[in-house]
């Protein structure tokens, strides 16, 4: 199994706040590798260090390394890089322009620019996204009339139409209700054949229906990483037990 | 506390109906005393009559007073438009903001006339413009300048910080992202600040009387020709007892122009709020 994604170390502090501290992760290719913890133990701020979104804020300092397939983050061009792992945010974010155009939004960027490529590859995403019945008619309607579930798919498939190898998720479900919730980690099981995920999620039954491998991280510690069941039924740490039983979270 | 909440809410309320009524109380008046002027031949007329402009129309000055609205309104735009963007997206350092911020901010608060001295002193006698409607209008983009780029800096400080962050993240570079995600989004507001502005520019009279605005000159053939302006107009009309009736004439058209401005300037968004519905 190759690792495709590699994290040595890491640590990173926002002003005076240490929030991840030395973590140490390997991910594995074609996987969901769901990351669990608390409110505030620093999973979001986890994922936006890996696409580098991290260094949009002030006063974020970065130490150890991430190595994506072999190669440290920080020696792509930054573009590249978050081309490549593609993040998801927990509020649906679509742009306010119509559908059509928010899928090719981004590939117009990336070079894609005849009418018949757009088309095909536009129905494709949205195909694979499942949305492709319940929008082939209405394409040129602006993305901010979509039920937020539909909101959703469509920022995945935004998220896909630029070809990411690594597919990072922020909660994506937090704010769906369950029949959302359901076709979205059917989606994302569906995914994990072409795509690595790399899943933060506060709720465990769900790391339990979709994950292949589960961390569980705590004040910015990796507390415990291991496959989904041997997590769930036989977890090693201490804080991991207590955790999975609800005392704390 | 109940007596309290009562009187406040009073005072808004007489508050607004005073100043709208302010409004219509100034275009009444005016209207009134223009009144025997006003016609399709005063508008469109040269001004005529010794001295000038005690007879005949404002028709130049019109034309004059939207051509140089609209140069200033061009340039003004540009340079606020790549200022609030510069400031907003590509500086990483709070100082220079703050620079920036505070230089803005002493712009708009020099007077007007000496803005007209500088635009006589610098762009007409030392770069060789001339008394022409480019000097005025450049002399005019100065002054409405930080009108424009306050706004379209708050409206670019306002945005979901995530739509950006989404476009980033889809390996999108800050260039494209303002180009095609965030001028498309606000096109709306961007026209109705340079409308507003540009009706500010419009009613001016100190900055262009020193550059270019004649008291007496036809419709203008370039932007290198001397010019009429409205309020010029209407300055000198009242300044050296010329005619007070076409005075309120002009005053009257000016308003006009200016409000229908400010109302050009509120139909995107009205627009919008029925979209919405």
């Amino acid at each position: 199994m190759k690792h495709h994604l590699i994290l040595k170390d890491l640590s990173v502090a926002i002003g005076t706040m240490e929030v991840l501290k030395k973590i140490n992760l390997a991910i594995s290719e074609y996987k969901i590798t769901a990351i669990i913890g608390p409110s505030g133990c620093g999973k979001t701020t986890l994922l936006r260090t890996i696409n580098r979104l991290i260094e949009e804020e002030k006063q974020v300092r970065v130490s150890g390394e991430v190595l994506f397939e072999g190669e440290s983050i920080y020696q792509k061009p930054l573009v590249k890089l978050r081309k490549d792992i593609g993040l998801v945010f927990q509020q649906p974010t679509p742009f306010p322009m119509s559908i059509y155009n928010n899928l090719a939004y981004a590939l117009k960027y990336h070079g894609v620019r005849d009418k018949v490529s757009l088309d095909k590859t536009i129905e494709a995403k949205l195909r694979l996204c499942g949305l492709y019945e319940e929008v082939a008619d209405h394409l040129t309607m602006s993305a901010l009339k979509l039920s937020g579930g539909q909101q959703q798919r469509l920022c995945i498939a935004r998220s896909l139409c630029v070809g990411p190898k690594i597919l990072l998720m922020d909660e994506p479900c937090s704010s769906l209700d369950i029949h959302n919730t359901k076709i979205i980690e059917d989606l994302i099981v569906n995914l994990s054949r072409d795509y690595t995920i790399v899943i933060v999620t506060h709720n465990l039954q769900q790391a339990k229906r979709i994950a292949d491998c589960t961390a569980f991280i705590l004040g910015g510690k990796l507390m415990e990483m291991s496959n989904t069941e041997a997590f769930f039924t036989n977890p090693q740490a201490e804080e991991t037990k207590q955790y999975l039983q609800g005392l704390f979270g | 506390m109940k007596r309290i909440d009562f009187s406040l809410r009073c005072w808004t309320v007489l508050s607004t109906v005073f100043s709208i009524g302010l409004l219509f109380f100034l275009l009444g008046f005016v209207f009134i005393k223009a009144q025997g002027v006003i016609s399709l031949n005063f508008l469109l007329a040269k001004p005529a009559g010794f001295p000038v402009g005690s007879a005949g129309g404002i028709w130049p000055a019109v034309i004059g007073s939207l051509l140089v609205t609209l140069i200033a309104s061009f340039f003004a735009t540009v340079l606020a438009f790549f200022t609030a963007v510069y400031s907003v997206f590509y500086c990483r350092h709070e100082r220079i903001k703050l620079v920036i911020n505070l230089i803005v901010q002493c712009i708009a608060g020099i007077p007007s006339i000496v803005l007209g001295l500088f635009g006589y002193a610098f762009l007409v006698i030392k770069l060789k413009l001339g008394l022409s409607i480019l000097a005025s209008g450049l002399t005019l983009a100065i002054m409405i300048f930080p009108f424009i780029q306050i706004r379209f800096q708050k409206l670019f400080l306002e945005t979901n910080k995530q739509l950006l962050e989404a476009s980033a993240s889809l390996g999108i570079n800050q260039s494209y992202t303002i180009i095609n995600l965030l001028i498309p989004m606000y096109s709306k507001q961007i026209l109705s600040i340079i409308t507003l502005a540009s009706g500010f520019a419009m009613g001016a009279a100190a900055p262009v009387m020193l550059t270019g605005c004649m008291m007496n000159a036809p419709v203008p053939k370039s932007i290198a020709s001397p010019f009429m302006s409205l309020p010029y107009h209407l300055y000198v009309l009242i300044g050296q007892g010329i005619s007070l009736e076409n005075a309120y004439g002009t005053a009257f058209v000016l308003m006009i122009l200016v409000l229908l401005l400010n109302l050009l300037a509120a139909v995107p968004t009205l627009l919008g709020m029925r979209g919405k519905r």
